[in-house]
């Protein structure tokens, strides 16, 4: 049936699922840019033409390569290409808007830099990392800055599910699409087809976005306007904000709870949401990754509360709304900040150390699979600290076979080794990223923040890269190149990128030889 | 009762005879009775206190002889130096003769073992700074041993006040410390089955030959050591030092301790002395399979061994990253990586000063390590390896989902279990060392000196990044951050699972002893009618 599927769908067209879903992604990108583009109209028309211009040019590639394409059987090696390719062109082509409109286009900075910076704003927004090259907040318009929050939401839940949602048939690699790029070690089909799971994962993301902005716009000084702009970043848990102090620009411990919550919510896993919804059954608190994701937070804020208070000496209240907020903010992977100016509490860098370390460890567990968030994950996090507890255990007991129990579940070896390897190949990204931007100058804590922030698409660092600073005053050119790259490699959870550089940079041909042997041999 | 059969040990001997004469004596209770004659005549069978008590007795030689070493220097520290000596060796053979060690060596005895040994060696070393009078309080003396036992770069001494014998013992305490570090690695930890197999196959016949027995195997790192330390003593003797400072450089650099009788490292010492001190480091750092491979002579199979080229290529790489990034010499470079590459800790050039690419590129050596089977700290070459064999076969499997996959090395097999036991040591070790950042943190260090340091200290080289000041060593941080520090000291020097596993017997135990509790109260309960309905 497949055969005859792609048989008939094919006729004259050229085969292609890497292009097919491309096309897709970049076609659903389009309308919210030209949406973006009325709202600039109808606010302050500065860059109107631009985000128009933009707008129907991903429309024009993106129908052009979905309909000039048609779909073949998904095989293994080509679900990472096509994620990555998919995720690569939607950066580019959301680099356009900013291109166009010139928001990069300072005093002495030539084309390159213009494109570089471009490209990172694009990247961190579709990564919902929330990191920002931008300083001056007056000099693009309202609709731009609202397509910059944009693309944090179409980045959140992920363009190829909504490839996957409008496919009506994929074959085999739906799933393995979503997998590759859905947060977590592995994905829950909810419903028996994949499109309709990846429907009701977009439905259960736009319905927290809209009560989101209805909770928000209830707050009496809070326009429409921030309401859906911070909305679409708490359900992505993105990180920016249409405002150079972010969340500080209210400074109103209400706005912050009711932010706090929506991140708490978009930093859980979504099929609980859905479960919640459609079966009406409350599972978060009987789901051992939700109850460790909210001991984390909650170990997380006493402990920095406290070292605020009797460490730093701030005064009870005042230490543990910006604990809580910077906590739930970092461990969700959104990195609003909550500092009116770089001299007020709400900026961590001003912290004692130990909350920093805090927060460090924070960015690099992130929040739950099946989520928004990034990092390695909570559920990853208890693997690896019961794969632990199991190795020193059997020091004293050689001989004890141990299971790794989660949930009332085991977890097969084969999981236990894919986590392990995950987390490896996260470390030696972190240690890689660390070293290249200390050789470009960067300082020790900024640099390994950086880097940790980028990979876990947190948004700030730490060090001069705090969430008060923008990163075009902290990196030269190619430490952002570099922070762009790993900003959507931590996005698709390592695989995609680096197995797409694996296939083509290293022989690949040779290795595909060896696997076909079934040994695999280090010399 | 009738003729139940007695289930006293043969050489326990003669309980139930003065039991019963105790008896007809009529004398009161006759297990007390009993008790001072069977501790007297009978022999425990322990491994653990067998290993502490042999402990015992070494380090009281070693005490004893830097006693002798130090007369006419300071004769009031020689005098208690060899009393010290003579008592830890008389009450450690005394106490040794009461006790035997049968059987194999278990692993989670040597375990413990070493764990009291560190107990003890730290404080009976703390005693020596402490009744010398060379450290004013007990506290700090206990940091300094720790120092010593750990094979830290760090020191609270003023190596130019102290006398000849507490200079000596400063360094041969960190001698002893890395002795056992590769007693216990190369020796006892075989006893469990997948050690054994992380070790064989490195240099797989060596390893083999070199611990086929447990005694054969400490004699032969015994020897290798010593004669190690008489090479590089030779080696500083010719390079113009005098006698007591060329001991105590080279008991610094083999153990890879980094101890050293200058206040300013290494950096006042000619170049010929840093020339044999980087040698030195080079060979510390080296697996001591891979000494006794060149010693039998086998150089070229030598050269297979992927560790020993990973280490090597390492130490160039850092050595020409240094110099890229730097003003350094190559000569300093290459010291300075040889330092850190074999977490010694000695400074050539005061190297906070250099830019922060070459801070963190040292402080990745310095979590590398040195080789498997050295003195040194870290995570160990090796294990680093298999890990980037772990992470590449995660890749390929991620493209081939049902290919079957092995890591091999040295052209050898890796069994599954050693690979986990690889990634799990290293989740623990990064675990470690993060809360031991944080808590440094919160005593008042900077992000990336809390960082720093609770990595060092882990790795055993004991230098931060303190910019403020040169050759910035844990000796400069505050009492509450050594505090914190001490822990990770140990847990680096004794390779962390040995205190995890206790840790893990302790809160095992006290499941256990709320599974009593609760029997208790059932024991109870079911006694009392109607009390449970």
């Amino acid at each position: 049936m497949l055969q005859s599927v792609i048989k008939r769908s094919s006729g004259g067209v050229y085969p292609s699922t890497v292009g097919h879903v491309t096309g897709i992604s970049l076609t659903a990108v389009a309308p919210g840019v030209i949406l973006c583009a009325f709202i600039e109209l109808l606010t302050t028309n500065k860059d109107t033409l631009a985000l128009l211009f933009a707008g129907l040019c991903t429309l024009a590639v993106g129908v052009t390569l979905w309909m000039g394409t048609s779909l073949v059987e998904v095989r293994h090696q080509q679900v990472f290409v096509t994620v990555g390719c998919a995720w690569i062109a939607t950066t580019l082509f959301g680099a356009l808007p900013f291109i166009m409109a010139g928001t990069f286009a300072v005093s002495g900075a030539d084309f390159v830099e213009q494109f570089v910076n471009s490209v990172f704003e694009s990247a961190s927004g579709f990564s919902c990392t929330g990191s920002t090259v931008l300083v001056d907040f007056e000099r693009p318009g309202q609709g731009l800055l609202m397509y910059r929050q944009l693309t944090q939401w179409y980045g959140g839940m992920g363009v190829v599910v909504l490839a996957v949602a409008v496919l009506p048939f994929l074959g085999v690699g739906g799933l393995d699409l979503i997998a590759a790029e859905a947060p977590g070690p592995w994905s829950d089909r909810l419903t028996p087809r994949v499109s309709e799971t990846a429907r009701h994962l977009w439905g259960i993301y736009i319905g927290l976005t809209l009560t989101a902005t209805v909770v928000l716009f209830a707050i009496p000084g809070v326009s429409l306007y921030d309401a859906v702009a911070h909305a679409l970043t708490v359900a992505s848990t993105g990180g920016f904000s249409p405002y150079a102090s972010s969340v500080g620009h209210f400074d109103s411990a209400i706005v912050e709870t009711v932010l706090v919550i929506f991140m708490l919510l978009g930093g859980a896993n979504f099929s609980l949401h859905w479960h919640l919804i459609r079966n009406k059954t409350f599972l978060h608190l009987s789901d051992s990754e939700f109850r460790s994701y909210l001991f984390v937070m909650l170990t997380a804020s006493a402990a920095v509360t406290m070292l605020l208070w009797l460490g730093d000496g701030h005064n009870l209240s005042t230490s543990l709304r910006m604990a809580v907020f910077n906590v739930v903010s970092l461990g969700t992977s959104t990195g609003f900040g909550n500092a009116t100016d770089s001299e007020s509490l709400g900026n961590y860098v001003i912290w004692g150390a130990g909350s920093q370390m805090v927060l460090l460890f924070l960015m690099i567990v992130g929040g739950c699979s099946g989520s928004t968030s990034g990092g390695i994950k909570i559920i990853r996090a208890q693997i690896l600290g019961i794969i632990t507890l199991r190795s020193i255990r059997s020091i004293r007991m050689p001989r004890t076979i141990l299971p790794v129990r989660l949930s009332n579940s085991f977890i097969t070896e084969d999981v236990i080794m894919r986590v392990v390897g995950f987390y490896l190949i996260h470390l030696m990204l972190v240690v890689a990223g660390f070293l290249v931007l200390t050789a470009f100058g960067a300082q020790l804590d900024t640099a390994i923040g950086a880097s940790i922030s980028a990979l876990g698409n947190m948004g700030p660092a730490l060090g001069d890269a705090g969430p008060t600073d923008s990163y075009a005053n902290v990196f030269n050119q190619p430490s952002r190149i570099l922070l762009s790259l790993w900003m959507i490699v931590g996005r698709l959870e390592i695989m995609p990128i680096v197995l797409i550089m694996f296939i083509y940079f290293s022989r690949f041909q040779s290795f595909a030889n060896r696997l076909r042997k079934t040994d695999y041999v280090n010399r | 009762m009738g003729s139940r059969p007695s289930r006293e040990k043969p050489h326990m001997i003669g309980h139930g005879q003065l039991k019963n004469l105790a008896k007809n004596l009529g004398i009161g209770n006759p297990v007390a009775i009993a008790w001072p004659y069977r501790l007297v005549s009978t022999k425990a069978d322990s491994q653990v206190l067998a290993m502490i008590l042999d402990g015992a007795i070494t380090m009281g030689v070693a005490l004893l002889m830097c006693g002798v070493a130090g007369i006419g220097d300071n004769n009031a520290d020689a005098e208690v130096l060899i009393e010290l000596g003579v008592l830890t060796v008389a009450v450690g053979a005394v106490l040794r003769s009461k006790v035997t060690r049968g059987g194999r060596l278990l692993t989670r005895n040597v375990i413990t073992g070493v764990g009291f040994m560190w107990v003890m060696f730290i404080l009976v070393g703390a005693l020596v700074y402490w009744s010398t009078g060379s450290i004013a309080s007990l506290g700090d003396s206990v940091i300094e041993a720790t120092f010593g036992a750990t094979t830290m770069a760090a020191t609270l001494l003023d190596p130019r006040e102290v006398s000849r014998s507490v200079l000596l013992w400063r360094a041969t305490s960190s001698w002893l410390g890395g002795l056992v570090g590769i007693t216990v690695v190369v020796v006892a930890m075989p006893g469990s089955s997948q050690a054994y197999d992380l070790l064989g196959y490195n240099l797989t016949r060596y390893g083999r030959d070199f611990i086929a027995s447990a005694e054969m195997g400490i004699k032969r790192v015994f020897l290798i050591y010593l004669g190690l330390t008489a090479a590089c003593v030779v080696g500083y003797l010719v390079a113009g030092l005098d006698q007591s400072e060329a001991v105590v450089l080279a008991l610094g650099t083999v153990s890879t301790g980094g101890f050293s009788p200058q206040v300013d490292s290494m950096a006042s010492y000619s170049a010929s002395v840093k020339t044999v001190a980087t040698v030195g480091m080079l060979i510390a750092g080296a697996s001591i399979f891979v000494l006794w491979g060149m010693l039998k002579r086998r150089v070229v199979s030598l050269w297979r061994s992927q560790e020993l080229r990973t280490y090597l290529g390492l130490l160039l790489a850092i050595t020409f990253a240094i110099f890229l990034f730097s003003e350094a010499h190559l000569g300093d470079a290459l010291f300075t990586s040889a330092s850190v590459l074999s977490t010694t800790g000695y400074a050539a050039t005061d190297w906070t000063i250099w830019p922060p690419v070459v801070t963190a590129t040292l402080l990745v050596a310095m979590v590398v390590g040195s080789m498997l089977g050295s003195a040194g700290g870290g995570v160990w070459v090796l294990r680093v390896r298999l890990l980037f064999d772990y992470a590449k076969r995660e890749l390929g499997r991620q493209l081939a989902p049902h290919a079957v996959m092995v890591i091999k090395r040295d052209g050898k097999l890796i069994d599954e279990s050693v690979t986990h036991h690889m990634s799990a040591y290293h989740v623990t070790y990064i675990i470690v060392a993060g809360c031991g950042a944080v808590a440094l943190g919160a005593t008042g260090l900077s992000v990336s000196d809390s960082i720093w340091s609770a990595f060092s200290a882990m790795s055993t080289l004991g230098l931060t990044i303190d910019r403020s000041e040169a050759f910035a060593h844990f000796g400069d941080l505050s009492k509450v951050s050594l505090i914190v520090l001490m822990p990770l000291m140990i847990a680096g020097r004794v390779t962390l699972f040995p205190l995890l596993a206790v840790v893990d017997a302790i809160l095992q135990s006290r499941m256990a002893v709320t599974r009593r509790m609760l029997w208790l109260r059932w024991q109870i309960v079911r006694r009392v009618p109607y009390f449970h309905r």
